[in-house]
């Protein structure tokens, strides 16, 4: 039953239902386990290699960690790069850059004692900085009186930066000592990007595929870390 | 039960990535064909349409572009690749001993203007430029261009008194 208000509670959070965190953790929980392990834990998504390894169209690479400072917060930090080519018949083009996104994760999961496990829901903002070239393009038309010829002269628009954030929830399973696998949803909202002139960033790096129509866009992580843990209190 | 949820949660964040982005509408603007409007030149205010109208392409396969026109309204597209398009209009096209043949070009400078991810990009047309060719069987009386830049299609853009 526990586990379905948990699900519960974090299935609220991302329909927008304004509920405090403070106000829902159960307070007496802590005379269940008496101490906690506190440490960092480091990793990398595998679900880029795999796609990097899979997508000719994408190469890409994360690390990650976090450090925990509370009984069920978590600083965290994501350093990311990613290239990757647009290529559908309207557009084509490739964009490259690094991102970092910092935040904070909450484990909404109440574990055995001794146990890490984690079902979480994380906030993060995201910086990415990013080349974006136009490499070709036909003209679009209605008519097909005159053939368009495709434009290949490549456009690079460089320095390129955006800024969003990101709502993120997470499953995270210890599948070996101290070795972790999770799986994270993303759900993002730009707040600024740099606009190239006469052009589009189609895609950005870290934030996944931009919307022509609104602000969001979705991502999604399979990663897998290592918890160094520091100390018990 | 937890199953349903994160299906639910799952549809719902991949739901939301299932935009517009690959097809382009066709309610998008994109390159905008000419709109011409034919008006009577005796009563400038009238409509008047053309009778059995055939535009070709002034290249070497005379292209079609189209034919049997019975219409007060044209919508002609314009070249994106020069900046000119010449035509052969011809009134009366099936009737080979009265037909009227002449050159209309259309003289203008492009600019290529992004739309949107799946539409690309478009041209749009600026300065432009109307040449009739003078001859026996010229049918075009006067012309009025109404605006040099053709950006988009809802309005007319030239007016023919013939």
């Amino acid at each position: 039953m526990k586990i379905k208000f948990i699900l519960l509670y974090t299935t609220s959070l991302l329909l927008g239902i304004q509920l405090s965190a403070q106000e829902v953790m159960p307070l007496k929980m802590d005379s269940l386990s008496p101490k906690v392990s506190y440490g960092v834990r480091f990793g990398g998504d595998l679900s880029k290699l795999i796609r990097s390894a899979v997508d000719q169209n994408y190469s890409g690479f994360e690390l990650m960690g976090d450090l925990r400072f509370s009984k069920r917060f978590y600083a965290a930090i994501e350093l990311g790069y990613e290239d990757r080519i647009w290529d559908r018949s309207q557009i084509r083009s490739t964009v490259n850059g690094s991102y970092v996104k910092l935040g904070v994760d909450f484990n909404a999961y109440n574990n055995w004692a001794g146990m890490d496990n984690a079902i979480s829901t994380g906030l993060r903002y995201g910086l990415s900085q990013f080349n974006n070239t136009l490499e070709r393009y036909p003209i679009y038309t209605t008519n097909a009186t005159y053939p368009t010829v495709i434009r290949t002269n490549p456009e690079e628009f460089s320095g390129l930066t955006a800024g969003w954030v990101e709502f993120i929830l997470a499953i995270r399973t210890e599948v070996w000592s101290h070795f972790y696998l999770s799986v994270h949803l993303q759900l993002k909202h730009m707040i600024n990007q740099t606009q190239p002139s006469n052009f589009d960033n189609l895609v950005i790096p870290g934030f996944n595929k931009t919307n022509d129509f609104s602000a969001f866009g979705v991502g999604y992580g399979y990663s897998l870390t290592y918890y160094l843990p520091l100390l018990k209190r | 039960m937890r199953f349903s949820y994160w299906m639910f949660l799952t549809v719902l964040l991949f739901g939301m990535s299932c935009t517009k982005d690959d097809l382009c509408s066709g309610e998008t603007p994109t390159t905008p064909l000419l709109q011409i409007e034919f008006r009577d030149y005796l009563d400038r205010d009238a409509l008047k349409p053309v009778t059995d109208l055939t535009v070709r392409l002034a290249d070497g396969d005379s292209t079609l572009v189209q034919s049997g026109i019975n219409a007060s309204l044209l919508a002609l597209p314009l070249n994106t690749e020069a900046d000119q398009s010449v035509f052969y209009w011809t009134q009366f096209a099936s009737d080979d001993l009265n037909r009227q043949d002449m050159r209309v070009s259309f003289f203008y400078q492009r600019s290529e203007v992004y739309v949107n991810r799946a539409c690309g990009f478009k041209t749009q047309y600026t300065s432009m430029a109307i040449e009739t060719e003078i001859n026996a069987v010229t049918w075009i009386q006067d012309l009025d261009l109404l605006t040099p830049n053709i950006e988009n299609e809802n309005q007319i853009h030239l007016i023919i008194y013939h």
